[in-house]
């Protein structure tokens, strides 16, 4: 009995140590905190976006037309060292927004500081400021959250339903916020992204490694199983082994947990809807859309017309190429980089879309991008998108 | 879904299975599972080198086009198979094979399935809903693809000055003009079986490949003498790594592709190793020839098995030797500087005394880049991508160091994935692909393509130690398989 208690007494000091860690609660802190700050949803007031107090809470209703919606609160005198832990609490949140903390410190009232936040999901979560940014110092003088439709991931078009932001709490270090940081940290939802195909993203940016604390506590596991049974000793193999499985099967349980997440937020966007309606709810809708105005402009494909598209995001660029498919077209860049555009195709068409570099000018019948200029006659402009036919420089 | 689309399935998979059945006439342990595995992923090939060879006047009905041949290749392949491997011994019934395990493993055996299962279910379902999402899955691999469908016929990539100095109407260029077309003519072979550019249908190979990928991985390491449970204890850590896992949900990248022939063709070498399998050499080098025409880097990963196969067949006295001597003479010419080897697979190699010039991956500074190492340390480690695979695979090595070395095509198999890491390595660096690293951004892709072989290691490492390949082998005297390494 005293062997398995003290056992059991071992194991939890190892893991306590292991998770402490983990949780980067400074080992001096108290077990609850010393300082709290408690902002209700009614104390903040929505700047950009609809919002109504719906009882102590704050109802946001619509989103601005400008994507996103942002609800703010002032504050004095907080010293951002001292409340370093955020908890915070929406209902109804919904999966196609992402979540981002806005704030000011008295030193920069002009700049606004962004952090972004774990999904809120339906409970509370927490999160280490001090380690999620380093901008989170000095004096705060003004806090709020902003929602976006996720990038490159959801079609604004559908991304917002109403939700109420609830409570945010900031707090000094204490012991008792360290099973929420991990909690929130390493289950926190995150949703797929571009960069998800070379590194798997699970939980918060900011949160410690569970791999890594995990192989170390297994580690240290082992070794205080076979230091203090001895008749394990002779089966070190099977407890090497049992102790490796069981940590696997945690961080797999974890995994599951994220994929099953993401999957979610797959099937609240496409799921009963014919591949036609998939088709058109791209994340970048608006990309799409200028494909479709394009084609009006430009032959068919299989012409030999050269379409030759410009942005100033290689993204954009690079996705209304795809979108134009099978249209016969290629970067800009790519192409002046090159050749010379008095050698292109005498019919090529030049595609601008969403870009300050690249302007036409009216008077001389040209496209400039600094040094860059091409002759052209306009086919459309309207909004962020220019068709423009290549025409023959004057010799 | 079509009935043109699942007859399009049907056919592609009795394209790999027929010759699969003919080709495993001798096994005895995990036949069906090899059979379905390697069936489903060469059998997609098959149909996407049909579809190449047969339908590029007419992509729009590729799958119509290319189906007859493709089932008179199955049947034809299957049938030769078949006659030339009726009269080869069977593999002898391995110790482990009918061994009954305890309640617990059991157990464990069956959550793990259903474990796989339910991830399975989750990642056919995301690839059903979701248009092509990663972004050199629209940017790279579709984009050939999209176009000879869409256009109704194929049509050359070139590069941009080719492109832009003709005025052929059915020439094409993109970032990925050079990029080879092997998985491209597979998403023609889908889209025209579904009548239309319908991503997810596209896309669904990936997910028969991640299946594929298991149940080849599980049958091969049965009949290379694990047990029922370890077998399937094995294919679910290696169906649980989630970077294998994320790259069936955004389908689209080849890489995925690229580690599963890169595993399928070191499983069938061991075999041959093993059990003087005369079929299995045969998958082997087929692997490697398909891996490159996956992707460029896939033509470093042929020459690597190509160079363990070669390596393999030599008497044991002369494996050790020409490998040093091989490995002195290229670091000797590297060294010297403005040193050129070619290799036939990929040209010239030429290397100066500060920069190398690879043909598949470009021209690359020499430098030593200490944050490339912390990124590789953190990419393996310390990150989700592997889950303690990584942390796994030293005191497995360490712990079974004795099995390792008496068992010359296991410590072949090590000495090669270990070269192939070292690749990995000297590439991020020492060269200034060490951005790539440090951004993470191709890292974990390139290892990838070599983790499956590295699970099968771990595997085998850790199968019953009674089962020995000396007494496994038919053809071969004890001399062959005892290594002095």
């Amino acid at each position: 009995m005293t062997r398995n208690l003290r056992l059991t007494l071992a194991l939890a000091l190892v893991w306590l140590l292991v998770l402490g860690t983990a949780a980067r609660i400074p080992w001096s802190a108290p077990l609850t905190p010393r300082t709290t700050i408690a902002l209700d949803g009614q104390d903040f007031r929505p700047l950009v976006g609809a919002g109504v107090e719906d009882g102590t809470a704050l109802g946001i209703g619509a989103i601005a037309t400008e994507g996103y919606a942002l609800q703010t609160t002032l504050l004095q005198h907080l010293r951002a060292a001292d409340l370093p832990i955020l908890r915070y609490r929406f209902e109804d949140f919904p999966r196609t927004l992402e979540l981002v903390l806005v704030f000011r410190r008295a030193d920069a009232p002009d700049d606004v500081q962004t952090v972004a936040l774990p999904w809120p999901g339906d409970g509370g979560v927490a999160v280490d400021l001090r380690a999620a940014s380093e901008a989170w110092r000095g004096e705060i003088t003004e806090l709020g959250f902003a929602e976006y439709p996720t990038a490159q991931l959801v079609p604004p078009s559908i991304a917002f339903r109403p939700f109420r932001l609830v409570q945010a709490r900031l707090q000094s270090a204490a012991w008792n916020a360290a099973p929420a940081l991990l909690l929130s940290g390493w289950f926190g939802y995150r949703p797929w992204s571009q960069a998800a195909i070379n590194v798997v993203a699970q939980g918060a940016e900011s949160s410690a490694s569970m791999p890594l604390t995990l192989a170390l506590g297994a580690a240290l596991t082992f070794a205080l199983l076979a230091w203090l049974r001895r008749e394990w000793r002779a089966r070190l193999t099977q407890l090497a082994l049992l102790v490796g499985i069981t940590m696997w099967v945690a961080l797999d349980l974890r995994g599951l947990d994220d994929l099953w997440a993401k999957h979610k937020l797959t099937t609240s966007i496409y799921s009963g809807k014919s591949w036609q309606e998939r088709a058109r709810l791209q994340p970048d809708e608006d990309i799409a859309g200028f494909a479709q105005l394009t084609r009006q402009y430009v032959a068919v494909a299989g012409s030999g017309q050269r379409v030759l598209v410009a942005s100033d995001s290689v993204f954009k660029t690079l996705r209304l190429i795809y979108f134009l498919l099978p249209l016969n077209a290629a970067p800009l860049d790519t192409a002046l980089a090159e050749a010379p555009p008095s050698s292109w195709p005498a019919n090529s068409v030049v595609v601008i879309c969403a870009s300050k570099a690249w302007l036409y000018d009216d008077a001389t019948s040209t496209l400039r991008a600094g040094a860059k200029t091409l002759p052209v006659t306009p086919l459309f402009i309207g909004g962020d998108l220019g068709v423009y036919s290549l025409r023959a420089a004057k010799p | 879904m079509t009935t043109g689309y699942l007859l399009a399935w049907f056919v592609a998979i009795a394209a790999g299975v027929l010759p699969m059945v003919g080709l495993t006439v001798t096994m005895r342990a995990g036949r069906i599972a090899t059979v379905c595995g390697y069936g489903v992923v060469l059998g997609m090939l098959s149909a996407a080198a049909t579809t190449a060879l047969t339908a590029r006047t007419d992509t729009t009905h590729a799958w119509i086009q290319a189906a007859p041949w493709l089932a008179a290749f199955a049947v034809g392949a299957g049938a030769a198979a078949y006659w030339l491997q009726r009269r080869a011994p069977r593999a002898q019934l391995l110790p482990g094979d009918d061994e009954g395990s305890t309640y617990w493993p059991r157990l464990a055996a069956i959550v793990a399935l259903a474990s796989l299962i339910w991830r399975g279910s989750i990642l056919a379902s995301e690839v059903l809903l979701r248009p092509t999402f990663p972004w050199d899955a629209w940017d790279a691999w579709a984009v050939k693809s999209k176009t000879w469908f869409l256009l109704g016929h194929y049509g050359a990539f070139v590069s941009p000055a080719e492109w832009l100095a003709r005025t052929d109407a059915d020439l094409y260029s993109g970032p990925a003009w050079a990029y080879p077309s092997a998985v491209g003519w597979l998403q023609v072979w889908f889209a025209s079986a579904a009548g239309d550019w319908i991503e997810p249908l596209v896309n669904l190979p990936w997910f028969a490949l991640w299946v594929g990928l298991l149940l080849g991985h599980y049958g091969q390491w049965r009949a290379l003498g694990l047990d029922r449970t370890r077998a399937m204890i094995f294919v679910y850590l290696l169906g649980s790594l989630p970077l294998l896992a994320t790259h069936v949900a955004l389908a689209g990248y080849v890489d995925l592709w690229v580690a599963t022939v890169f595993g399928f063709g070191m499983l069938s070498w061991l075999r041959w190793q093993e059990q003087a399998d005369r079929a299995q050499l045969v998958l082997a080098l087929v692997c490697a020839a398909i891996l490159a025409l996956l992707k460029l880097e896939g033509i470093v990963w042929c020459l690597s098995l190509l160079a363990t196969i070669g390596l393999g067949a030599l008497p044991p006295r002369w494996r050790w030797r020409s490998a040093m001597i091989a490995t002195a003479v290229l670091l000797i010419a590297a060294v010297i500087g403005q040193a050129h080897v070619m290799f036939a697979a990929i040209g010239w190699v030429r290397s100066g005394t500060r920069v190398v010039d690879i043909p598949v991956i470009g021209s690359l500074s020499l430098a030593w880049h200490g944050s490339a190492a912390a990124g590789i340390a953190r990419s393996l480690f310390v990150q989700s991508n592997w889950h303690l695979l990584w942390w796994l695979v030293g005191p497995v090595v360490a712990w079974r160091w004795r099995t390792l070395r008496s068992n010359g095509a296991l410590a072949l198999c090590a000495l090669s994935l270990l070269g192939c890491l070292g690749l990995l390595v000297f590439l991020f660096v020492f060269t200034d692909a060490a951005e790539w690293a440090e951004s993470y951004t191709a890292v974990n892709r390139l290892v990838m393509h070599i983790t499956p072989a590295v699970v099968t290691l771990l595997a085998l490492l850790l199968r019953e130690r009674r089962v020995a390949p000396a007494s496994i082998r038919t053809d071969a005297g004890p001399d062959r398989l005892s290594d002095p390494a």
